[in-house]
């Protein structure tokens, strides 16, 4: 008995500690799947990536079934760990909070390339500088 | 007073997702985001900063070259009003017939039972078991074709306690729960009470299972820690006695009936329902 697909929702959450709260209870509460089943099989597969953003898709089938994959942190999340730093800037064009080196920010895309749709490193690099400059990192020009 | 939240859509694609992304969950502080192909959005609680966090987040979405022009041009804004999100699929679960005898009936709804119903009282809560999972039910028609008047059961990963509860009711004269989550053994207790089974079963807290000799053993667990707990498994069934051992995916069935056969049981049948199966094995006496 094939099941139908009646949707796919990708979320970007805190490892470990999922909640039914915003983004994750308005995202799926509309399917009527038992979040509370996710929401625990979520936190006890990331439970050793506390304090990393780990995404998920979550593919949502039309007996209110649900399969879900994790993926691979968000750059900004890649971003933090190279700079030591607990988040980004709240004020990203005026307060910086660090800077990578061109070397840094080339290791930090080549890890994100497979998840990446960029078809060279050239590409990847972009995204990353960008996503560095969004979290009031300065990116150094090589 | 009921929490309200502002829902942020930002139209976005493909690798520039995650740069907004990254405003979304350090700049503005939101929780995490959700993304669809053509957009992001992340939500943020209506409270006193959220007018100074929202110029902020326009402010930065314009300072990146990624988005193209002015990127805080296009963002949407919907207010959204606290729900009970987490019990929402409530409303799904309804009694249900399971076997010949078995009705799992959820606390809230009404039911009127039928002369030979065995009804379960069911408020699973955060817990694993409303017999809306197929190895649920596999494991509860197992039990009904299995349990007679007078055995002892054990229950291992009991989750809501459905499969002890069933056993119990179906005439079994015992039952010892366990599972390691305090959740589920706080859900499990709370299940076996609203049943009035509770001078019958014994919840808990523990990742093996229970020491003894037991008639009938039930593991709805996965198959990987079915193998691992194999030799616990068939210490505590006594000889000729029974294991019933599901939420085992079928490809992995080849592998769970060969772990069984390697500690001395003997393999009766396999049940399937959809891509899920149920191991029947009996230790041999």
């Amino acid at each position: 008995m094939a099941k139908k697909v009646v949707g796919v929702v990708k979320l970007a959450i805190n490892a470990g500690k999922a909640t039914p709260a915003p983004p994750i209870g308005p995202a799926l509460g509309g399917y009527g799947i038992n979040m509370m089943e996710f929401i625990k099989g979520y936190n006890e597969k990331t439970k050793d990536m506390i304090g990393s953003i780990v995404p998920v898709e979550i593919t949502i089938y039309d007996d209110r079934s649900f399969t879900y994959v994790t993926k691979t942190p968000p750059a900004s999340d890649l971003i933090k760990k190279a700079l030591g730093i607990p988040a980004g800037s709240g004020v990203p064009n005026k307060t910086k909070v660090g800077t990578l080196s061109a070397a840094q920010i080339r290791e930090i895309a080549t890890t994100k390339m497979p998840d990446l749709n960029a078809s060279d490193i050239e590409g990847a690099i972009k995204i990353i500088a960008g996503t560095a400059r969004s979290m009031g990192v300065n990116v150094e020009k090589n | 007073m009921e929490q309200r939240w502002a829902a942020m859509e930002i139209p976005v694609s493909g690798d520039a997702q995650e740069i907004v992304g990254a405003l979304l969950t350090e700049a503005a502080g939101c929780y995490g985001y959700t993304a669809t192909p053509q957009a992001v959005t992340g939500y943020l609680p209506v409270d006193e900063r959220l007018e100074n966090t929202l110029l902020r987040l326009r402010e930065a979405l314009d300072a990146t070259p990624e988005l193209g022009r002015p990127g805080s041009a296009e963002i949407t804004i919907r207010f959204v009003a606290e729900e009970d999100w987490a019990t929402a699929w409530k409303q799904y679960f309804k009694p249900q017939q399971i076997g010949e005898r078995i009705v799992v009936k959820p606390t809230w709804e009404e039911y009127a039972p039928r002369p030979r119903d065995v009804i379960i009282h069911i408020d699973p809560g955060m817990a694993f078991g409303t017999g809306l999972h197929a190895t649920t039910r596999l494991c509860l028609r197992a039990l009904e074709d299995s349990v007679t008047s007078g055995m002892t059961v054990a229950d291992v990963g009991t989750g809501s306690g459905i499969l002890a509860i069933g056993a119990i009711l179906l005439g079994a004269t015992s039952a010892i729960a366990t599972d390691n989550d305090p959740v589920a053994v706080r859900i499990a207790t709370e299940n076996v009470q609203l049943n009035e089974v509770d001078d019958r079963i014994n919840v808990r807290e523990s990742s093996f299972p229970p020491a003894g000799t037991f008639d009938i053993v039930v593991a709805n667990i996965l198959a990987d820690v079915i193998l691992n707990l194999k030799e616990e498994l068939v210490n505590a069934i006594k000889p000729g006695g029974l294991l019933i051992a599901s939420g085992i995916i079928e490809n992995r069935a080849g592998n769970v009936r060969d772990g069984l056969k390697s500690v001395g049981l003997s393999i009766v049948e396999t049940r399937e329902e959809g891509e899920w199966v149920a191991i029947l094995a009996r230790k041999v006496g």
